[in-house]
């Protein structure tokens, strides 16, 4: 008898689990603004354009540009610079974090503008193949953020999964010299960490 | 450091100590990279032993103009007067150096000495004591500003465990450790507690086990110029049951637990009315279960049901006040995963249905008067069907197969973001098949077909287009490869994929991209320690973005070799690939690796 119930019990619980609630996600409300362009991201630079749409949509389709496993790493002087800022352990998790709060505290009647371009010398490898490091050198105005602009040269590790689809694995952040007086991507972040 | 490495090495061999070393060198375009390790270890006598070693790491980017340089060294000696007792000296030396555009922007050398007691006398019982010194010395520059400093002082670590089986069955085991260490600069505190139980159910409930364990840890830094203490404390507990197989073929577990961790600051100035707020609370919570029922030799179910729950509240300052608000972050992510197995002989067909729902949601707490908004709150919803086989239709030849559909929605739930849900769906057939051709020969082939058509929930609203996005990929090889990764035959690989807006049943391409790869490997045996390949791949890569006007070809060639080489006890395995563009305007570029491992 026990026996056919814990038989029973498999079904049971699969039937259970189709049929309830637990997995219905929410109805999002009605659109009060327009969305961010999204392209399909099928190589590094086309994350990059995606990457800046939606910084400048201040969208968390941002972090749809990140691998799951993304790390983020900070230069060596920002490090140094700002003992009590912590840029350890920066996980996608923690740039959820920053980037959200960083969005919300811009002025509603601003956005940010984010530009990302080439730097000379590093062009992108024509014909990318499983993972690529890619730079680009990074402007993003941030309105109503303690540090802005941000400003240096992005080291981006990016990786590409079993579909072809692209994503940053690794940001190495760098100051475009020593002697700037502009703060890079990770100090204006790490402020709100 | 090198000339220690240099004297090290001959040195160690002919004293007769066991030594390994190991080598890797990397160059990918203007990106090099040096690794460089050796140990070595001596036993003297039944009650002494020698122990030493070194590490040198270096990687410079030209494009960056970098370079970083990572060096240690290690010496340990160790005495066991009697049975239980170990009393060792260590040293242990480390450098690191950092050049940006030129100027050394960091310098830093520690250097330490200890001095450790191990008593393991009784088998439950195993302690250590350390004392020892500690000199850091640093140098780090920033634009026209050198800041140099030391942090030297002492320190001490203490450690114990006590592992007991108590009441004939419940295997326990507890440990704590304290370790300080007193700088001029900073004084870092860590003390931890640990203890685990589990016990096995008795033969008649074979297969059931109760495991408990809870920890704790507190981790402080005192800086001492500012007065200004950072703390950091977790502490969580974790169980976990299975159930002893009452029923034939059914296995079932359950685990839980929590961890919750502090990060914070204080001020430990006792007159200070200096406050930092910055607070980071975080509250985990996680439950799994599984379900395995093997039906018969050939039918496996499996059932399993994940949920974990994460709090994070994070307390900020707003710029140029000294007000701050509370953020916390609520995550809830479940996930349920079942998979219907049948094996018959050597086959292999999997069923596979999975769906999981991640929420994710924000409260913001003394933001009223900060007009301080967050819209972010989401749910990402996904669902997989798949079913996948691996057929040996005879003894050479085995067919694969796999088919699925997955589907992932993102749902921003407030206005201001919501224009952005979307919903992709990936739909994606992969035939394939292999065969053994005998002497080491494989022919091998697949195939790769996939879909991926992304639906705005608002599409009006958002002003976006549905997309389509299709890609193919197969790929070809038949070769023959030694236990030595010397490989002779052909392979190649091709990748189609575009994109574009999808309106109306009318598809507008913005991209297509083509990759064609066929590399021809000529591997061969100089003699039975030493194996070569020649390789040669021509690609042939063509993009065209129409949404842009912009259309790239690029052929490339690409010329390199890889070796195997058994030599002097160790392997040293090369792989250097040269590649060149078509184009003359393009630069063509270094891609090689070398190892070397060595144990003598």
């Amino acid at each position: 008898m026990v026996k056919m119930m814990m038989k029973a019990l498999v079904p049971t619980m699969f039937l259970l689990f189709l049929s309830c609630s637990l997995f219905d996600p929410r109805t999002p409300a009605d659109p009060s603004q327009g969305g961010v362009v999204w392209q399909t991201p099928t190589s590094p630079d086309i994350v990059v354009e995606n990457m800046v749409s939606a910084l400048n949509g201040a969208s968390v389709l941002y972090l749809d540009c990140l691998d799951d496993s993304f790390l983020f790493y900070a230069d060596t002087s920002d490090i140094d610079d700002y003992p009590t800022l912590n840029f350890s352990d920066w996980t996608k998790s923690v740039e959820n974090l920053t980037v959200g709060q960083i969005y919300s505290s811009v002025p509603s009647d601003t956005t940010i503008q984010a530009e990302f371009l080439l730097v000379a010398g590093n062009p992108d490898p024509p014909a990318p193949e499983d993972s690529v490091t890619i730079y680009r050198q990074y402007t993003i105005i941030l309105p109503g953020a303690q540090h802005s602009p941000a400003f240096g040269i992005a080291e981006l590790h990016m990786v590409e999964d079993e579909d072809g689809l692209w994503s940053v694995g690794e940001w190495y952040d760098n100051r475009f010299d020593q002697s700037t007086p502009y703060k890079t991507w990770a100090v204006a972040k790490a402020v709100y960490r | 450091m090198k000339h220690l490495i240099l004297l090290a090495i001959p040195l160690a061999v002919c004293l007769g100590f066991d030594f390994s070393y190991s080598l890797t060198m990397d160059q990918i375009k203007e990106t090099s990279k040096l690794t460089n390790s050796f140990t070595a270890t001596e036993s003297v006598s039944p009650q002494v032993s020698l122990s030493g070693g070194g590490t040198f790491s270096a990687e410079r980017t030209e494009g960056l103009d970098r370079f970083t340089d990572y060096r240690t060294g290690n010496g340990m000696m160790s005495w066991r007067p009697i049975s239980g007792v170990e009393m060792s000296t260590s040293f242990l030396r480390s450098v690191s150096l950092e050049d940006r555009y030129g100027d050394r922007v960091r310098d830093d050398r520690t250097s330490s000495a200890t001095g450790s007691i191990r008593y393991a006398g009784v088998d439950w019982l195993n302690t250590t004591i350390s004392v020892g010194l500690q000199n850091i010395d640093y140098i780090r520059s920033s634009g026209d500003t050198v800041t140099t400093g030391n942090n030297d002082g002492d320190f001490y670590r203490v450690g114990a465990t006590v592992t007991k089986t108590v009441f004939g069955g419940i295997n326990t085991s507890m440990g704590f450790t304290e370790n300080r260490s007193y700088g001029n600069e900073t004084e870092n505190f860590s003390d931890g507690l640990n203890a685990r139980l589990s016990y096995y159910f008795p033969e008649d409930y074979r297969g059931g086990s109760l495991n408990a364990q809870i920890t704790g840890e507190r981790n402080t830094i005192n800086y001492l110029d500012s007065l200004q203490t950072r703390v950091g404390e977790s502490w969580g507990h974790a169980e976990s049951v299975e159930l002893p197989e009452l029923i034939p073929g059914m296995f079932i577990s359950f685990n839980t637990g929590w961890n919750d961790t502090n990060d914070r600051y204080e001020s430990s100035h006792p007159d200070s009315t200096i406050d930092d707020p910055r607070n980071n609370d975080r509250y985990d919570r996680y439950l799994g279960s599984s379900l395995v029922y093997e039906a018969s030799e050939d039918i496996e179910l499996s059932f399993s049901f994940d949920r974990s729950h994460q709090d994070q509240e994070n307390t900020s300052i707003i710029y140029g006040t000294s007000d701050y608000y509370q953020l916390n972050e609520f995550t809830d992510d479940k996930l349920l995963n079942i998979t219907l197995s049948y094996t018959p002989g050597r086959s292999r067909i999997t069923f596979q249905r999975l769906v999981e729902l991640y929420s994710y949601d924000t409260e913001i707490e003394n933001a009223d008067t900060l007009m301080y908004v967050n819209d972010y709150d989401r749910d990402e919803y996904r669902e997989l069907l798949s079913i996948s086989s691996t057929i040996p239709i005879t003894e050479r030849l085995t067919l694969l197969c796999s088919m699925n559909g997955q589907e992932r929605s993102l749902y921003y739930l407030m206005s201001s973001q919501s224009a952005n849900s979307k919903r992709t769906s990936t739909y994606a057939f992969n035939p394939g098949y292999r065969y053994d051709l005998g002497r080491n020969w494989k022919l091998s082939q697949s195939m790769k077909i996939t879909a991926t058509y992304t639906n705005y929930l608002f599409p009006e609203e958002s002003g976006q287009s549905d997309r389509l996005f299709r890609r193919l990929d197969e790929s070809f090889s038949l070769s023959r490869t030694s236990t030595d990764s010397t490989t002779l035959g052909i392979s190649h690989r091709f990748t189609f994929n575009d994109q574009g807006t999808l309106e109306d049943g009318l598809y507008l391409r913005t991209e297509e991209t083509l990759n064609n790869t066929i590399t021809l490997d000529a591997g061969f045996h100089v003699s039975r320690s030493v194996g070569i390949t020649p390789t040669y791949s021509y690609q042939y890569y063509a993009r065209n973005r129409m949404a842009y006007g912009v259309k790239t070809v690029d052929h490339i060639h690409h010329v390199g070799i890889r070796s195997a080489i058994d030599a002097m006890g160790g392997t040293l395995n090369a792989n250097i690939t040269r590649s060149f563009y078509s184009d003359s305007d393009r630069e063509s570029y270094w891609k090689a690796n070398v190892g070397f491992d060595l144990r003598m």
